[in-house]
């Protein structure tokens, strides 16, 4: 998925230094989070300009925070905690999200043979199915199944409890399977 | 899957797996040019004071944040303490003191939640505002002097009278401090009126000795009131300028 680390160094090694005071830490940093971010905030902004800016704006609160992160913790949802933030913010200040109308993908669902633009047309009505789970189902399907993150890393990413979040993951991925089967006739 | 404890219908499993593998990630070239951007922002952002003090560690902000409450409270309360004050009850003023100081610390501590942390349950937001509302109408409904119920006209006269603004003097300082602090997300905002009307309402217990019914509710609760809702509306009206 990712380009390999050019720096042996772990996250939270980099973390470290970068705290104090490594700037060639930070950029290795970047190079490693920028990617998985900005594939995650496009999931849920469907734009990849403000995707960059909420990609942005997460690296402009590690930076302002830095001195509050505990090198005894995992970077990863430290970091993960604060794009999803940012992004929960851009829906408050937008008073909506996107809306994503499952009508529209209804006819190209019926393509029984599983060519390449079938594939893209099964992704975009997942999608727009996703978009049709409430905020806190469709964050842990996004994290769990598409980041592929362990329920326990998302339970501290969303703030919530291990049990919890399995138990919305299994409503969600129910909800999502009605969902296309009702597209799909 | 990432948990092999939790199985998917065959069918929905192919169906994300599709969706997955159609992912793309940034090219290394896109990933430099959003880096040089960040990198631009931040020399530019480390130049000035308000970010420098955004980015002093959680507990160091909200340890000013609580000086400068205490600070505020002090310094209203040297202004003069109220004149009867050997004279009212002194668990009145025992509660009074003690509800509003703990609702204003835990204001001050919420209002500067890291971005770092998951969001605050909206419950629990709504609740502390809500419970700051009612302490401070149950402070004015039942004063040093017992319960009585304010006549609407002398309540209404009472806005007029300079306890409100020396509340709203003393409250606004409050406020500014914790949004100059505050890194977090916009609803810090309520809570950070919720923090100024409480501090302001807490120097008024300690400075004002009129003990009517009408003044306490027109005067005193106004405060909190008018802090929550009145800058509340500011920020909503300034957010739909901006768009």
């Amino acid at each position: 998925m990712d380009a390999p680390p050019s720096d042996g160094r772990t996250d939270e090694e980099l973390m470290a230094a970068y705290v104090d005071g490594d700037h060639e830490a930070f950029r290795e940093l970047f190079r490693r989070y920028a990617p998985v971010l900005l594939r995650l905030t496009v999931r849920h902004l469907r734009s990849e300009e403000l995707a960059r800016e909420v990609v942005q704006q997460t690296f402009f609160q590690v930076h302002a925070a830095r001195r509050d992160f505990r090198l005894d913790r995992k970077l990863r949802p430290w970091v993960f905690t604060i794009a999803m933030n940012l992004v929960r913010e851009h829906y408050r200040k937008k008073k909506r999200r996107k809306e994503t109308d499952l009508d529209e993908a209804r006819e190209p669902a019926a393509v029984i043979e599983r060519g390449p633009l079938e594939q893209k047309e099964r992704a975009r009505l997942l999608r727009a199915a996703l978009d049709r789970l409430p905020a806190s189902q469709r964050e842990v399907v996004e994290l769990h199944w598409f980041e592929e993150r362990p329920f326990v890393e998302v339970a501290a990413i969303v703030g919530s409890t291990e049990g919890a979040v399995r138990v919305r993951a299994h409503r969600a991925y129910k909800k999502l399977k009605e969902l296309l089967d009702k597209e799909l006739g | 899957m990432t948990d092999s404890s939790h199985e998917l219908d065959p069918a929905l499993e192919e169906w994300l797996s599709d969706a997955r593998a159609l992912e793309t990630s940034a090219s290394p070239a896109d990933v430099d040019a959003l880096l040089a951007d960040v990198e631009g922002s931040l020399a530019k952002a480390d130049k000035s004071p308000r970010f420098w003090l955004r980015s002093r560690s959680t507990g160091a902000r909200r340890a000013i944040a609580c000086l400068a409450c205490l600070a505020v409270v002090g310094v209203g309360a040297l202004t003069g303490l109220r004149s009867d004050l050997s004279e009212i009850s002194v668990a009145w003023l025992a509660v009074a003191v003690v509800s509003l100081g703990s609702l204003l610390g835990a204001s001050a501590f919420l209002a500067l939640r890291p971005l770092h942390r998951p969001p605050l349950a909206p419950w629990a937001r709504h609740g502390l505002v809500g419970l700051s509302l009612l302490a401070t109408f149950a402070l004015a409904l039942v004063g040093p002097d017992g319960h009585a119920l304010p006549a609407v006209d002398g309540m209404i006269r009472e806005m007029a009278s300079p306890c409100l603004f020396f509340g709203l003097f003393f409250g606004l300082p409050v406020y500014l401090v914790l949004r100059l602090f505050d890194r977090g997300p916009s609803v810090g905002a309520l809570i950070a009126a919720c923090a100024a009307g409480l501090a302001g309402n807490l120097v008024l217990q300690l400075h004002c000795p009129r003990n009517e019914p009408e003044h306490l509710m027109g005067a005193h609760f106004t405060v909190v009131l008018l802090f929550v809702v009145g800058l509340y509306a500011i920020h909503a009206a300034v957010r739909r300028l901006r768009g």
